[in-house]
Parts: C-alpha cells; structure tokens; sequence
C-alpha cells in the first residue's frame, strides 16, 4: 500500500514536471523540448517496437513525431493527455509511412491491413468535449446550423451510436461522422 | 471474428480510443469501455495485457543513451533549418 502510494506520488510529480515543460516549450524553450525528448523517446520507441520490425523507419516517425510538436508547440495546451497524445501520433504516424512504403512495393493493398487509421486530433476534440458542462454545450449548440445541431445533440447529449444516428438521420456512418466533425470544429470556434 | 474488431494486443494498443482511456480515465472514456467490456467480456483479458504493456512494459531498455542522442541531434538540426 505504501509502495503504491510513493508510486502514486511520483507520477503525478512526473506529470507536473512534464506540464511545466510543456507550458516553457509553448514559449519556445528548446531545452524544454529537450527535456521533454529524454523523458519519453524510450517508451516511444519500445511502444513503436509492438507495430513495427523496421527500426529504421520506427526512428524516422518519432523523428517527425517532435518536429511536429515543435512546429505545433503554440497548440500544445489543447492536448489533455501528453503520453496518450504521444503514442496516438506515432501510431498514425507509422501507418501513413507504411501505407506510403506499401505502395512502392508488390503487396496488394488488398491484403495490407493497416491499424487503426483514426485522426488524432479528431479523437482529441472529441474528448475535449467531455471537460464542458452539458448546459454550455446545450447554449452552444443552438448556436450550429440544424443538422449539425441534431447530429451533436444525438451523440453527446443523447449518447446514441453512429450507427443509430445513421438511421435516425437517414445518412451514411461517413456523413455522419463528418457532420459531427464539422460541428465539433464549428463549436470550438464560436466557444472560443 | 468481426470486421474492424479488436481481436488482438496490437488492436487495443493502436486504439486510440483505448490509449486515451488507459492515461486518461475521463468518464466518459470509461463508460464507453465499460459499455464494450459489458458487450464483449471476452475481450477483458486482451485489454488488460495491453493496458499492463503501455503502462509497465515501456520502461524496459530499447535504445541505447548513444541512439537517443544522435536522434536528438538529428532533431534539433531539423529545427534549426
């Protein structure tokens, strides 16, 4: 019980340590992002060796991994979870290379199964939602054109399935998905 | 086994979805699963040995001090240009 307590502690002292340096690299502290590379690239790397044998290029994706979070540092607070933040890039980031590799060479695409295929930033405005009250998303929502609106409302205030508002809207799950991903951005603007 | 379903390790660990619910814990991640788990029970022992991967198993030594730097420099040239 001790031992889980003291581990306890040292996370979160590991995550007030990491949100700090992300709060100094939003300011363009390159020894921040430094720092923030010695802690993670290990666990990056062991985590990229699950999804791929090809070390090579396992290297080249958490390149671009943290040229991206460089490039993109002013964004960094919108990222609730460094570490799942993380990981989600270098798994989108290993598909697109190997899906690019994929089609110099002789494996049909056919019988290439690529893993999750998802936008990370997708998933993360959609989770951001999750941190503001159903009452500001209601005021907000009256706000959005009506399919929008109603799109929303079924999926966060009434927490149906795609596949549900499929039949209720009398869409396809792509146009579904789009519609609530164009409201979701619609959203941010006017709350912002 | 369905289509687009999470049949193996590697599913739950590309999931994304499922890495934010192992880091995050918000609620609403939580019932999501919860909901899952209720629909599938047989896809538990999965989650959970890909939830012990991503939070125990990292940490193991991968590259060496010597790869980690040269990739950082590689990096920070990057950024420089």
């Amino acid at each position: 019980m001790k031992e889980q307590n003291e581990n306890r502690m040292d996370s979160m002292t590991a995550d007030t340590e990491v949100s700090q340096l992300l709060s100094f690299l939003q300011s363009g502290d390159i020894n921040a992002f430094s720092r923030l590379y010695d802690l993670h690239v290990n666990m990056l790397f062991n985590y990229g060796c699950r999804l791929t044998t090809d070390k090579e290029l396992l290297k080249d994706c958490i390149h671009d991994v943290f040229i991206k979070i460089y490039n993109k540092r002013q964004d960094l607070g919108e990222i609730s979870n460094f570490k799942s933040y993380l990981f989600i890039s270098l798994k989108n980031k290993l598909c697109d290379e190997s899906r690019k590799r994929i089609n110099f060479s002789d494996l049909a695409v056919e019988e290439y199964n690529p893993v999750a295929l998802e936008n990370v930033e997708n998933d993360y405005i959609n989770f951001e939602m999750e941190s503001i009250s159903n009452e500001k998303v209601k005021h907000l929502l009256s706000q959005l054109p009506p399919r929008q609106k109603e799109a929303l409302t079924l999926y966060y205030i009434e927490e149906k399935k795609y596949e549900d508002i499929c039949l209720i809207m009398d869409m396809n799950y792509q146009s579904v998905r789009n519609l609530i991903h164009r409201g979701i951005l619609k959203l941010r603007s006017i709350a912002v | 086994m369905e289509k687009n379903g999470l049949n193996t390790i590697e599913d739950f660990l590309t999931n994304d979805n499922f890495i934010s619910l192992v880091f995050e814990q918000t609620s609403l991640l939580k019932k999501y699963w919860n909901d899952y788990f209720k629909l599938n029970p047989g896809k538990e022992s999965l989650a959970n040995e890909a939830k012990n991967i991503l939070l125990n198993e990292l940490d193991a030594p991968g590259m060496s001090s010597a790869e980690q730097e040269k990739l950082k420099e590689k990096i920070l040239c990057t950024i420089r240009r």
